[in-house]
């Protein structure tokens, strides 16, 4: 590709140098946000679809799968009538889940939801 | 629309940042319904804009068979971790597809083969592709949408 470097180390005038392999191993791999209630993606990076599982119940499909189910996967949601308690549940290498509950542990739907991945492509 | 780079062996993720990059993401009407459980309601399948603009570009996507042996090998009773995530990066990128192609594509990625394989063999049919506005338009009682009976053959 155009515009390639290379390099294992990139050092700043003042502040330090970083090896590039925490820049590789610490970004995010996909991430998806979407509304929660129209199911409509606002905005992602490689992830294929969304499945609406039921209320407050959604799967993320990841365009390249993880090595294992292992991946670190970060979830959030806005909702503003109620205080939620979010969790996200591992189904596989290529999958991230989301769900959502309220105070009373009853699955709702969110505004606002985002997920994000990260660690070992395959 | 901006020319694909021949992405020979490149790897995935960087074919779809060039993708992030280059290409407006598109919105698709279409929704896939499925049900994979008598016991739970139907599902749906969204796609992601830039996804589908991967898909109508063509040269960026691997070949929808890469995720059914990689999807094999997490079935193995022993799987512990992926080594066969070369077939993603190496193997030549489809061409272009047409958004119903791209949907036919998406469901065998993302939907249960259960339920894609023998969709249309029971009373009615497991998986039905509608466009979003056919939804119901409230999310009211989600947990019991099912695939209507009248679609019975």
């Amino acid at each position: 590709m155009a515009g390639k470097i290379i390099a294992d180390q990139i050092e700043h005038s003042t502040a330090g140098s970083l090896d590039t392999q925490y820049v590789v191993n610490g970004s995010a791999k996909a991430w998806m946000q979407f509304d929660g209630h129209s199911n409509t993606v606002n905005e992602s990076f490689a992830t294929s679809s969304l499945t609406d599982n039921a209320t407050g119940r959604w799967n993320a499909n990841l365009s390249n799968a993880f090595t294992s189910d292992n991946f670190a996967h970060n979830v959030s949601s806005v909702a503003s009538s109620y205080n939620t308690s979010i969790d996200a549940g591992y189904v596989g290498a290529s999958i991230a889940s989301l769900r959502v509950r309220n105070d009373a542990t009853t699955y709702v739907d969110a505004d606002g939801c985002v997920l994000v991945c990260q660690g070992d492509l395959a | 629309m901006p020319q694909t780079p021949e992405f020979k062996g490149t790897h995935l993720f960087d074919r779809l940042c060039w993708a992030k990059e280059n290409l407006e993401g598109v919105q698709s009407d279409y929704r896939v319904v499925y049900e994979d459980s008598v016991d739970e309601c139907a599902k749906i399948l969204v796609p992601d804009p830039n996804w589908m603009a991967c898909a109508l570009q063509g040269g960026i996507l691997p070949p929808v068979w890469v995720y059914h042996e990689l999807a094999k090998d997490e079935a193995q009773p022993d799987f512990k971790k992926h080594t066969r995530g070369y077939l993603l990066h190496q193997t030549e990128p489809v061409p272009a597809m047409t958004e119903e192609e791209a949907i036919e594509y998406l469901i065998m990625k993302d939907c249960p083969q259960s339920v894609w394989t023998n969709w249309d063999s029971g009373n009615k049919p497991k998986m039905v592709i509608c466009k979003k506005q056919q939804l119901p338009q409230t999310r009211e009682w989600r947990n019991s949408w099912r695939i209507s009976d009248e679609l019975a053959a």
